[in-house]
């Protein structure tokens, strides 16, 4: 049980929206000191419009937004002294870098010498020193996001804020700025809340990630726990690399983690694990990670396997091959039904072609039952 | 090819001028180009023409507070209509348009009788008022296209590092705008200074604005004269043009997207 004051931000029963629209309702969230959290959602999920609350630039029709154990609900958003860092991040482009970093400064009158002081940490905590003097349109898109990062850093604020801090970013830079802004993250230990539609930058950014859907919370856990044992459908297909077999629920275990599946279109039955709890009057799914197949090309292993406890099985006809360097991925097709093989390029044989039959196999446990 | 047809371009819009200033050189009473000789006696006798200079003081006072005022309310306009919520945006921008759409005429008109019935003297403040409104589109216009084409983020990251709304705006909407307020700024003088058909209802013998006061000199005179006086302008635009674009760059000024 956590303490209420080891929050440092908590939402209680949100409300927002614009116009007619509630976007948001009843959102409850809390945010641990320290904490790295990202709000991974779709486009349209609500996840920048819960951001632009905390921040004080949307008021809540109803709920409220605590900072510190101290109700910020109605304070205006130049007193609530939350640090953000925009999308393409919003440095005044006619200013150089010390008067951007100086701008919350001089705006509270702080003394000249203290105003240099404190820019001129700010500046080597994100190692841009000397480039005080530049104006924005001189920098990378990495320096940039330092300069960002520094011109809230210096107002020491109570929490740090992120909207989509990568989106504007071509692939090869934004791995490297990825990095960068971990490390930064790490180094600033502030509590920080960044909203990003990329589940690869959620799961590599933060501690927790909440996952949204349509203005509410589809599941809420650490990137291995909500990768490994998504809550539904929804939270495994957007966190990426799953097979959906449809089924119907025909048995389930006492405690209700193992359950007997009808396979609809294949007329067979299949076994798998619900971690969550499933509604068996809902059309079903089983959750396979493409990674966690495996295949083999052989009919007598395939028949052996078969006849083992605790294995499901599969006969395919291969549809593609995909090389992606490190790994390969397998398209394959039963029927109407389709799955995807993800395995280390070393490890997929030159057989492997289109037309192929192929036999995939995967520990039962694999087998994740969920709910649309 | 290019080159060729921006040099026939230029010299179709340059022509008619470079006729004006031709003439003004004449020394003879006639208004006529080319000039039978070289003479600066026209330009002597302008400058030296009270009705001249009055009229010139008359239009630089009224052009210059018809550029503030229209610069004023058009900032103000502008940003309500470019940062508020949206709601009858179109309608709005259209009513403040509409003096576009709206023969001149018809405003001089209409502001001269509502004035009759209202029992006001038709004095500066009137012109300064009348010449704001068919400034106001032009002012709206620029400066609405200035404000949208600022990233509102940047506002918001002023907003969240403290600044109050209107510190915000002085410290970055404004000076993130100066190329469209200086565009507007132009037109507006421009405009004003330029315009003789609201005018024409609206002056008495104590506002006479320059192009009246051409107006009525050409009527009953056609003598170099005028040509000299047209050359005098000429150069103060070209001058005041080339000012503005080595400050800010006349590239920048003007509507962008």
């Amino acid at each position: 049980m956590t303490a209420p004051d080891d929050y440092s931000i908590e939402l209680e029963e949100l409300t927002l929206g614009y116009g007619e629209r509630d976007i948001i309702t009843g959102l409850n969230l809390s945010v641990r000191r320290g904490e790295i959290l990202s709000l991974l959602g779709p486009s349209g999920c609500g996840k920048t419009t819960t951001l632009h609350a905390i921040a004080g630039l949307i008021t809540p029709r109803k709920g409220k937004i605590i900072i510190d154990g101290i109700d910020q609900t109605n304070v205006p958003i130049n007193k609530r002294n939350v640090g953000m860092v925009f999308q393409g991040y919003a440095l005044f482009p006619h200013m150089t870098v010390f008067n951007n970093v100086s701008y919350g400064l001089r705006i509270k009158s702080v003394p000249k010498d203290e105003i240099h002081d404190r820019v001129t940490r700010a500046l080597k905590l994100v190692g841009m020193e000397k480039f005080a003097h530049r104006k924005p349109k001189e920098l990378s898109g990495g320096q940039q996001q330092r300069v960002a990062i520094a011109r809230t850093m210096v107002m020491e604020p109570r929490v740090l804020l992120l909207d989509e801090p990568l989106s504007n970013l071509d692939a090869k830079l934004r791995q490297e700025i990825r990095d960068d802004l971990k490390r930064i993250l790490r180094e600033l230990s502030i509590t920080s809340v960044f909203v990003t539609h990329d589940q690869e930058e959620a799961m590599f950014l933060s501690d927790r990630i909440v996952l949204m859907k349509d203005g509410e919370i589809a599941q809420m856990s650490t990137p291995r726990d909500i990768y490994n044992h998504p809550a539904n459908a929804f939270a495994a297909s957007f966190l990426g690399n799953t097979n959906f077999i449809p089924a119907k629920l025909l048995r389930q275990s006492a405690d209700g983690s193992v359950c007997e599946l009808n396979v609809i279109g294949m007329g067979r039955v299949m076994k798998g694990r619900a971690t969550h709890s499933v509604d068996a009057s809902q059309s079903l799914f089983l959750s396979i990670k493409n990674d966690r197949v495996n295949y083999t090309l052989d009919r007598l292993t395939f028949l052996e396997l078969q006849g083992r406890a605790g294995v499901s099985t599969m006969e395919c006809q291969v549809v593609d091959v995909h090389f992606l360097g490190h790994v390969s991925k397998i398209e394959c097709r039963a029927g109407s039904q389709s799955m995807t093989v993800l395995r280390p390029s070393a490890m997929v044989s030159d057989d492997v072609v289109p037309g192929t039959t192929i036999y995939l196999y995967w520990p039962e446990e694999e087998s994740l039952v969920l709910s649309a | 090819m290019k080159k060729l047809l921006s040099v026939l371009y230029v010299a179709f819009m340059c022509s008619p001028l470079l006729i004006v200033i031709g003439a003004a050189f004449e020394p003879q009473e006639i208004l006529r180009f080319p000039p039978h000789g070289l003479s600066m006696k026209w330009f002597t006798r302008v400058l030296h023409d009270q009705a001249f200079l009055d009229a010139a003081y008359n239009s630089l006072i009224v052009a210059s507070l018809a550029m503030l005022l229209s610069l004023l309310l058009g900032l103000l306009a502008a940003y309500a209509l470019a940062r508020g919520d949206g709601r009858s945006r179109e309608t709005i921008l259209g009513l403040l348009l509409s003096p576009l759409i709206i023969p001149e005429l018809v405003i001089g008109l209409a502001i001269l009788q509502m004035l009759t019935l209202m029992n006001i003297a038709t004095d500066l403040v009137v012109l300064v008022l009348a010449h704001a409104v068919i400034c106001l589109p032009y002012t709206v216009r620029l400066l609405f296209n200035g404000v949208s084409a600022i990233n509102e983020n940047l506002e918001n990251a002023s907003l969240v590092l403290g600044a109050s709304r209107a510190g915000t705006i002085v410290r970055v909407t404004l000076p993130l705008m100066k190329n469209s307020i200086v565009a507007a700024a132009l037109f507006a003088f421009l405009i004003s200074f330029d315009n003789t058909v609201i005018s024409l209802f609206l002056v008495d013998s104590s506002t006479m604005t320059l192009p009246i006061t051409i107006y009525n000199y050409v009527e009953f005179s056609l003598d170099p004269a005028i040509a000299a006086l047209s050359t005098i302008l000429i150069l103060l635009s070209c001058a005041a043009v080339g000012i503005i674009s080595s400050v800010s760059g006349l590239d920048n000024v003007g509507p962008r997207k």
